[in-house]
């Protein structure tokens, strides 16, 4: 049936087709669709669809269609472009990465070059706040401080929007004139080997031969690795470390007139690592550790610092009238303080300087690079004060400084050894002091330097004689504190 | 049945290009995020090839090659360096992909502890 210009009669179904010669009869009822569409070929479950969507309207489902076709569309470009920027940003951040890292590695390199007097500097260089810029292509930003024996740097290397940190402690290799695996700089000469003492390296006398048990018959074969010559008190220039204690004391000194000292005693813990954001933070009482990281922060403490067993506490610097270290880790720290240091148990990869006594007891134990600092001072009664004492079967990987003040008149003055070490001690690391050595039944992987061996055997005393001691050149690389003569290579302990 | 032109409706139209557009979509997606993904793993491919080289001149800066050519999956692959000054070197590493430059470093290393 032909449909009209204003409706549209919808196909019959076989019950209802039309009879020839006339209209269908009872036709059912059909819907209608007004304003001359044609919808030849519309199934009735899409006319019932539309009809829903727009029930009484003539304007159509074009727009709508379109509508939803672009929305589609605009949602799988955006993801396909997100997906194509995230590909591409994750690729040139992982090449900016590698140009960041390398520009913070030249930051170091170019702190080596100026440690080693590049561009008129020399070992004791320190910058706040070095910046240098890579023509367009990126900008290094270097600082560094002294920290003890030590130095504390940061290099940032900047590549556009990535940048890269590295930071930790600097020292050096180990200086030639610390080679030998024994260096005795007085003048008194030879040395005998007792008791199945065994030296693994060079040995730097005065005068005198090397001897074994009796002081009678020459060590075989010690011509060869027997040195002689004169050598310094030290092998290394000790201003940097006196000015370091000279710096501690006044920090010490102007606490009381600190107007922004914290008033009374505190627990450093993380929960106010807030207060160490000011540096160096005072406090005018005692201060406990807990666990911390103040990544090279001075706590200026005019009373007691205490180190216990729930310490856990990374690169800060504690200058206090008096440090007690009963447990607890320590990493990266500095500790001073003018009074007597003993370290009684934990495990300290920590400096510690002090004007007087410095004891390791048997159930400390130090690890690299850990410093053990005594600069000694005159007593009334006019002997040295001060020196490095550790216990016996201790095990200790530090270096132990003892040295007497340059103003102080060393000579004629009763001095005890500068280091002691108890019988059963294994040590890593080098034994320096100005002084004697008193050691028996140890052993000692790293060298000493000394002016003489002073020890008491079967309550006689002997000098330069070394009883039941090993000595051995040190395994792999071993940190030194930044000391001594250049050239020298760079070494670092890195925490980021 | 109506007797008209042949042709097609605005629907019909807008549904064979919705079809159209359904299919071509991912097609076309797929397309192009091989090809960026292509360009992005030139530049990780890049980047990890001169962190090596970098690493190879810090601790032999006497072995590296001016020149130096790598095959990496069939691909060849060029590290030119390029350095300049005396204590404190400057290094210019670049990797290049067949002719095309993929990436390229620069770094300060001392060389004047070296015996």
């Amino acid at each position: 049936m032909t449909s009209e210009r204003s409706t549209i009669q919808y196909p019959l179904s076989r019950a209802h087709a039309r009879k020839p010669g006339g209209c269908a009869e009872n036709p059912p009822k059909l819907l209608r669709r007004e304003r001359g569409v044609e919808a030849r070929g519309e199934t009735p479950t899409l006319q019932f669809i539309f009809e829903i969507i727009k029930p009484d309207n003539d304007s159509g489902y074009a727009l709508y269609l379109v509508l939803i076709v672009l929305t589609v569309a605009a949602i799988l470009f955006t993801i396909t472009l997100t997906s194509i920027r995230n590909t591409n940003l994750q690729s040139i951040r992982s090449l900016q990465r590698t140009q960041a890292d390398l520009l913070a590695q030249s930051g170091i390199a170019r702190l080596e070059y100026f440690l080693n007097g590049g561009d008129g500097h020399d070992i004791t260089w320190q910058s706040a706040r070095y910046e240098e810029r890579i023509g367009s292509y990126g900008a290094i930003l270097l600082s560094c401080a002294r920290w003890g024996a030590y130095n504390r740097f940061s290099s940032i290397g900047t590549r556009l929007k990535v940048s890269r940190t590295m930071a930790g402690l600097v020292g050096r290799d180990i200086p030639g004139v610390l080679r030998p695996a024994l260096t005795l700089s007085g003048h008194i000469g030879g040395l005998v080997l007792a008791e199945g003492s065994a030296i693994d390296g060079q040995v730097v006398l005065h005068h005198g031969a090397v001897k074994r048990n009796n002081n009678r018959t020459v060590e075989r074969g010690s011509g060869k690795w027997t040195v002689h010559r004169s050598s310094a008190s030290l092998p290394f220039d000790k201003r940097p470390l006196d000015d370091f204690i000279v710096k501690c004391r006044t920090l010490l000194a102007n606490a009381s007139g600190d107007t922004l000292a914290v008033p009374s005693s505190i627990t450093l813990t993380r929960d106010n690592d807030s207060l160490i954001g000011r540096s160096p933070l005072v406090v005018l009482g005692s201060c406990t550790v807990g666990r911390i990281d103040g990544a090279g922060a001075t706590v200026v403490v005019d009373g007691t610092v205490l180190v216990n067993n729930s310490t856990a506490c990374m690169g800060i610097c504690f200058v206090a009238q008096r440090v007690i270290v009963e447990g607890g880790q320590t990493r990266g720290c500095v500790f001073f303080c003018d009074k007597p240091i003993v370290i009684a148990a934990g495990t300290h990869a920590s400096q510690f300087f002090s004007t007087d006594s410095i004891t390791v007891a048997e159930d400390a134990r130090c690890a690299s690079p850990a410093v053990l600092a005594c600069r000694r001072v005159v007593r009334p009664d006019s002997s040295l004060s001060g020196c490095i004492i550790i216990a016996g079967d201790c095990r200790v990987s530090a270096h132990a400084i003892c040295y007497a003040d340059s103003t102080e008149l060393f000579r004629g003055m009763r001095a005890g050894p500068g280091i002691v070490v108890n019988q059963g001690a294994e040590i890593n690391g080098f034994l320096i002091t100005d002084s004697d050595i008193d050691i028996q039944a140890a052993t000692v992987n790293g060298g000493m330097y000394a002016r003489s061996i002073s020890t008491m055997h079967n309550n006689l005393p002997s000098k330069n004689w070394l009883y039941a001691c090993a000595l051995r050149e040190p395994g792999g690389t071993m940190m030194f504190p930044l000391l001594g003569e250049i050239p020298m290579r760079v070494e670092m302990n890195r925490e980021r | 049945m109506v007797e008209g032109k042949a042709g097609y409706t605005l629907l019909e139209v807008l549904v064979a290009l919705t079809v159209f557009l359904l299919v071509l979509t991912p097609l076309l997606t797929r397309l192009v995020i091989t090809g960026s993904s292509s360009r992005a793993a030139d530049r990780i491919t890049a980047a990890c090839l001169l962190e090596q080289e970098s690493a190879l001149a810090s601790h032999s800066p006497d072995a590296v090659l001016p020149h130096e050519t790598r095959n990496l999956y069939g691909r060849l692959w060029t590290v030119k360096t390029a350095t300049t000054g005396g204590e404190l070197k400057e290094y210019q590493m670049k990797a290049y992909k067949g002719e095309r430059l993929a990436g390229s470093v620069r770094w300060y290393q001392y060389c004047g502890n070296d015996e």
